[in-house]
């Protein structure tokens, strides 16, 4: 044990001393019914008097003002945080990062998820929450300021969809080979389940026998996917893909 | 698709087998996400993340992949922590934890390390980021694999492997420098 911290590590495990005690079986049961019998929300403390509450409305105000204007981009690009509601503490729903995440939360008001749809024609706006995360609420640009979050960022917006489309085409083009004649196909269907259609394809390199599998450059400025040539070897891991 | 079946407005009848299943997912890992979220918020709010987790879990249950129930649970566990607490984790979380292993709460069955052999091993955690003090935890204690803890920490899987491996080097190098300088009350 002395020259292994790791099992000295694992012994100490504090997993070891929890248990499942009545109140968790009394939680369990309340959860099973649909509810919960430990509230989760926080109730609100009154104020105390006039001059803290304005204090605290001068605050916000001033806090306000600066989170219109601020916009930050998000650092995960894998995940969204979609809420049902214009609320930090309300019902949320974590998805993949899909494209955009106004288009990545987009489905779960429109398959029951988050109830009948949104009232009106309310939208969607993506903020940046304090971790990195976008996250997405109803409500027009505005709801980011009210929430204290910044908006979301428009050029990380267009990163990301760039890096879900890279990450897509490697890990189709990767690991396997792709004849080039059914290339042009395949990439079609990535773009239009993306929604870019308006994305070109064109080929670039000859095909010979030393290279008859499909290779894909992405141009995000000219918006274009260029089909190359390559070697039957499998490319990289698509864990190594790069945002 | 969720737990149950909507069968009237404001009532989920989710069928005994559901129940059942969903009963044993929580009595088998409530333990380690209690723990885990024990790491990542302050003890005053460690039930409601513990409750709100589950309660997703029942809503979401046939979401959830046979086999990696543990990392899932982590994940929606960790969410509720970042959006309801703003990640408000404990820089000392994992040492405070493995001190708080007190040896009549530890498993008795298990050797029990002697005082100067678990006394480097705070130290070393102690030099650690927090950062490489939760990749710890979910590798050694909660036993996820790297691409289970990239999907909870919403890093790449490479990201994951490469901070894990640093941050075994370091507890490495640094429980060896402390055993090799002798050991400090």
């Amino acid at each position: 044990v002395n020259g292994d911290p790791f099992e000295l590590l694992r012994r100490l495990s504090p997993i070891r001393r929890e248990r499942v005690t009545d109140e968790d079986e009394a939680q369990l049961a309340a959860i099973l019914r649909g509810g919960s019998s430990r509230s989760n929300v926080q109730p609100l403390r009154p104020r105390r008097n006039v001059a803290a509450a304005a204090l605290v409305v001068a605050a916000v105000l001033a806090t306000a003002a600066w989170v219109v204007l601020r916009r930050e981009e998000v650092t995960n690009p894998l995940q969204v945080a979609c809420h049902r509601t214009a609320s930090a503490v309300g019902d949320l729903h974590v998805v993949p990062m899909r494209g955009d995440p106004v288009s990545s939360c987009a489905p779960l008001w429109t398959d029951g998820t988050f109830g009948n749809g949104l009232p009106g024609r309310t939208p969607l706006s993506a903020c940046t929450s304090a971790d990195g995360t976008a996250a997405v609420f109803p409500g027009g640009a505005e709801v980011c300021a009210s929430l204290g979050l910044a908006q979301m960022a428009p050029p990380a917006a267009a990163d990301l969809v760039l890096h879900e489309l890279e990450t897509r085409l490697q890990l189709l083009f990767g690991p396997s080979c792709i004849p080039r004649a059914d290339a042009p196909k395949v990439i079609e269907s990535v773009l239009h389940e993306m929604g870019l259609d308006d994305w070109s394809i064109t080929l670039s390199a000859p095909l010979n026998d030393a290279r008859p599998c499909a290779a894909t450059e992405v141009d995000a400025r000219e918006r274009k996917i260029s089909i190359a040539a390559r070697t039957a070897q499998p490319l990289v891991p698509p864990a190594s893909v790069k945002p | 698709m969720d737990g149950g079946e909507r069968v009237e407005d404001g009532e989920v009848d989710a069928g005994a087998p559901h129940r059942d299943a969903f009963t044993s997912l929580y009595r088998q890992h409530l333990p380690a996400v209690r723990a885990q979220v024990r790491m990542w918020v302050s003890p005053d709010d460690v039930d409601e993340i513990v409750s709100s987790t589950f309660m997703t879990a029942w809503q979401k249950f046939d979401d959830i992949t046979n086999g990696s129930e543990r990392a899932w649970l982590l994940g929606v566990a960790r969410n509720h922590c970042r959006n309801r607490f703003r990640a408000r984790r404990r820089a000392d979380a994992l040492t405070d934890a493995v001190t708080r292993v007190t040896p009549p709460e530890f498993d008795p069955m298990a050797a029990r390390p002697e005082p100067d052999e678990f006394t480097p091993l705070l130290r070393a955690l102690a030099k650690l980021t927090d950062d490489e003090q939760e990749l710890l935890a979910l590798s050694v204690w909660q036993e996820l694999a790297p691409a289970e803890i990239a999907v909870i920490l919403g890093l790449r899987q490479g990201t994951v492997r490469v901070r894990l491996h640093r941050a075994r080097r370091r507890l490495e190098t640094e429980y060896q420098r402390l055993q090799q300088g002798g050991v400090e009350s």
